[in-house]
């Protein structure tokens, strides 16, 4: 510092002459290189004072368009996956068989495993979770397990009514190809009728091609089709409420929620025309539904078997996370019609 | 003459001081600061990502995509089909739809996931396998979570085509239970429960721009 102030002196020295004195000295040309350098320095605090500012006012800016409404992606995505559970337990104590007690424990103990193995997995992400069984609507499981046999009564009807004036829900068949007709016109029907509009829903194959094509008729009168390809497999499912054909996407067959409408009837049409299994649950009592004309009880070994069955349940969840909580009741009916 | 200058020097040495104190300061402050500042990454691209993730898993949960893909290994083995030694997917998702849902909605767009499966052992020890690995995830990784629910009567599922030609997961004929039963045949989560329930899993995507 010393050495730049000394240059300086020597530099004001040959141009300033006139100012000899000893007192203009002290205030003059020999410090204001010095004074020129603290302001400079000055400058530079106050710029990046500023750079701070409007920094600050970037981030705040930043801060205030990020979503600030509570998030409640976490509690969505758990009721929808408390719902699945639920439903595909439900299906599954359903199926062991039991009196609408043994049916309803079942499922309180299965679903009480699930909620405990949920909260467990959840607890990692920071949601404390519990989910409950609360109550049951009893209804009837028409089924048939025998793949060999045809879908007629149990007294080998053809065109035959399965139940009349119900809710219907989880209506699934597995049917063989080689037993389905060759013509739409003798085909095996399935018929939902709600009084008003019906749905049919053929299911037939075609010898040369060997794809099996499933066409339903909305309450319109369109026919629509949709098919499966011959080297597909010996067994073609169709899963009506879920509007699936061997799993794939089967458009016409949403008729059946679009088109009816309240309590419906559900009726077999050339049920010879067909063999395979097949399941379904409707709202009503086993003690309505079953018909010894139509129907076998369950562990008779014979087919189509009618039981007792949830049709639905009634759960409760929690879900509560660091800025949420979240309590709900659901109703769930996996697969419901209209 | 010698006083003048000793202010000056004494101001000159406060305002150097708060230079370098500003400068710290600005640094600090550089480093906090990085949404919207010269970074790869910014909060909004990872709520974008976070939703896009949740989509994709919603939508495979609903048409059963995800299900069917975590049910498809090996049944000598418990592995996935399809993989080396490694015993996870590396360079994109499974040869399942759920998969093909990943590659469309993130590998294609220049974004890497990785999925893991964690499952409870001895319903209470919390056990993770990965099912797609690209690496480690950056600092701006989100992540998003869906649990599967697996019964004793879910069949494991093998390499298949949809009808448009697509690789995707269709089912055989083994059950979780039959699996379960047998000795030369495993799964890589075990029934950890007297009931229908089979056990329960948990799919994490975990998203990140590269």
């Amino acid at each position: 510092m010393a050495d730049v102030t000394d240059a300086f002196e020597r530099a004001s020295d040959a141009v300033g002459e006139a100012r000899e004195s000893a007192g203009e000295r002290a205030l003059g040309g020999d410090d204001r290189g010095q004074l020129m350098l603290v302001a400079a320095l000055a400058i530079a605090v106050l710029l990046v004072g500023l750079v701070l500012t409007l920094n600050t006012a970037i981030y705040t800016e930043n801060l205030a368009t990020r979503t600030t409404d509570t998030n409640l992606d976490g509690a969505v995505a758990h009721g929808g996956a408390v719902e699945a559970g639920a439903g595909t337990l439900l299906d599954e104590a359903n199926r062991e068989g039991g009196t609408y007690g043994e049916l309803a424990d079942r499922f309180d103990e299965t679903f009480g495993n699930w909620s405990d193995a949920a909260a467990t997995l959840a607890a990692v992400r920071g949601a404390a979770t519990d989910a409950s069984y609360v109550d049951h609507v009893e209804g009837t499981r028409i089924s048939q397990t025998d793949a060999a046999r045809n879908f007629t009564d149990r007294n080998e009807t053809a065109d035959w009514t399965l139940a009349s004036d119900v809710g219907v829900r989880g209506v699934r068949v597995n049917v063989s190809r080689d037993s389905l007709a060759t013509s739409r016109g003798s085909a095996f029907e399935l018929v939902v009728d709600d009084g008003t509009d019906a749905v049919e829903t053929e299911i037939y194959r075609n010898t040369t091609q060997g794809r099996v094509f499933v066409a339903v008729e909305d309450a319109g009168g369109t026919r629509t089709t949709c098919s499966v390809a011959a080297d597909a497999g010996d067994y073609v499912t169709v899963d009506v409420a879920d509007g699936r054909l061997n799993g794939t996407v089967c458009d016409p067959l949403d008729a059946v929620h679009t088109d009816l409408d309240g309590a419906v009837t559900v009726t077999y049409r050339n049920a010879a025309e067909a063999e395979g299994s097949y399941e379904l649950y409707v709202d009503e009592t086993n003690a309505t539904v079953f018909d010894a004309t139509k129907y076998a009880s369950a562990g008779s070994g014979s087919s189509p078997v009618a039981q007792e069955a949830l049709y639905a349940v009634t759960v409760s969840y929690v879900y509560e996370s660091g800025e949420t909580y979240v309590s709900r009741e659901v109703r769930v009916a996996p697969g419901e019609i209209a | 003459m010698t006083v003048a200058r000793a202010q000056a020097h004494a101001l000159e040495a406060l305002v150097a001081a708060m230079v370098l104190l500003a400068s710290v300061t600005f640094a600090l402050q550089v480093t906090a600061v990085t949404p919207l500042t010269a970074s790869t990454s910014s909060q909004h691209i990872e709520n974008q990502q976070a939703a896009v993730g949740d989509g994709v898993l919603t939508a495979a949960a609903e048409t059963g995509a995800l299900k069917r893909t975590v049910l498809f290994t090996h049944p000598e083995n418990g592995s996935f089909y399809g993989i080396d030694a490694r015993g996870y997917y590396v360079d994109g998702g499974p040869p399942t739809a759920f998969g093909a849902m990943l590659d469309e909605s993130f590998s294609d767009r220049g974004i890497a996931f990785n999925v893991y499966l964690h499952y409870l052992r001895d319903r209470e020890a919390r056990r993770t396998t990965r099912l797609v690995y690209m690496g480690e995830p950056s600092d701006h990784a989100v992540s998003r979570t869906r649990l599967v629910t697996l019964t004793d009567d879910d069949a494991l599922t093998e390499p298949g085509t949809s009808p448009g030609g697509d690789p995707r997961a269709v089912e055989t004929p083994k059950t979780l239970e039959s699996v379960d039963a047998a000795a030369d045949e495993e799964y890589f989560v075990q029934d950890g429960n007297a009931g229908p329930l089979y056990g329960v899993v948990d799919v994490e995507v975990v998203v990140w721009r590269m």
